[in-house]
């Protein structure tokens, strides 16, 4: 049993989503606000959220390392992969 | 009793924030429609077990940054809000001391009050700035209330975490003239969770929409922050 891929397609997946992880990863850089009375919550607001989008730009970049990954294996492979692959290439993706 | 006409807070520098985080909602924006395209890839482009797993981990991604994106956009806009009305308040307060150097006496950022050699236009005069300078009071107690209320409203963590203050202005003292005199609201009130239940009784479910107990009305936010899931038993 074979599975196909197409090796140009998701490697241009894999470099935008890394450029998307690092787009979004160097946007987070923001400054705290000075609101007075409450700059420490606002403070503490922005770094939760900076934290977060961190996280999730993370996850692009290992998204788009994992597809590079399969990519290629699959170009090893001439793009067909058996089911055994296919199996061990999903957990890339978890 | 003197006006105090200091302000804390910095309009420009909230406006960078929110810049920046406008500028942060675009790339997640961008991030958010390319993901999207991601999880409908096309099965004929990647077949199998792993092409789902991929397209169901950009979905899950997708999920995340869309989360992320309203809260960027959510807590940009309040602090512009902010910002502009801390710029009308300030815009209140040199208006104070400028009829202070004219008419009153000027210490700092204080206009005390008129002593008893001062003349029935000097009183007259300082009632009269005393009152603007409380309206410009309330209107900064309600731009921190809005601005707290945008906080736990878009809060992407656990907003327990961020132990919000109460809302709302304290009410004035009975006999005093409203607006006659004001202070400035304390710099660095408490950030306890003790602090933070007291702004729980004002937002918990089933609590009126509209308080009435303090100077000021505060409409809550539909979406508010009830730190121990919504219970209002206490």
């Amino acid at each position: 049993m074979t599975f196909i891929i197409d090796p140009e397609v998701l490697e241009q997946s894999s470099r935008d989503l890394i450029r998307h992880g690092l787009d979004v990863g160097e946007a987070t850089r923001i400054p705290f606000p000075d609101t007075g009375a409450t700059a420490g919550y606002s403070k503490d607001a922005i770094e939760q959220l900076t934290a977060h989008v961190e996280t999730t730009a993370g996850s692009l970049r290992e998204v788009g390392e994992a597809t590079e990954r399969v990519v290629a294996i699959a170009r090893l492979t001439d793009g067909e992969v058996g089911k055994l692959f296919d199996l061990t290439l999903a957990g890339a993706f978890r | 009793m003197s006006v105090d006409t200091a302000v804390d807070g910095d309009p420009g520098s909230c406006r960078r924030t929110a810049g920046r985080l406008h500028e942060l909602h675009g790339e997640l924006a961008e991030a958010r429609a390319y993901l999207r395209g991601q999880a409908h890839l096309d099965p004929a482009r990647f077949e199998g077990l792993s092409g789902d797993a991929y397209r169901g981990r950009c979905a899950a991604i997708g999920r995340t940054v869309d989360t992320a994106a309203e809260s960027c956009r959510g807590l940009g806009r309040a602090l512009s809000e902010y910002a502009d009305g801390l710029d009308d308040v300030l815009a209140v307060m040199v208006g104070a001391r400028d009829v202070a150097r004219r008419e009153l006496v000027l210490h700092g950022h204080t206009i005390p009050t008129p002593g008893g050699y001062a003349t029935d236009r000097q009183r007259h005069v300082y009632r009269t700035v005393a009152a603007s300078v409380a309206g410009a009071r309330r209107k900064e107690a309600r731009l921190r209330d809005d601005w707290l209320s945008a906080i736990a409203r878009y809060a992407i963590g656990p907003v327990e975490d961020l132990c919000l203050p109460l809302l709302g202005l304290p009410p004035e003292p009975p006999g005093v003239v409203p607006g006659a005199v004001v202070s400035r609201p304390v710099a660095g009130a408490p950030r306890t969770s003790t602090v933070a239940g007291a702004v729980v009784s004002r937002l918990v479910a089933g609590a009126p929409r509209t308080s009435t107990t303090g100077i000021t009305s505060t409409t809550v936010p539909d979406s508010v922050w009830v730190p121990w899931g919504g219970s209002h038993d206490a």
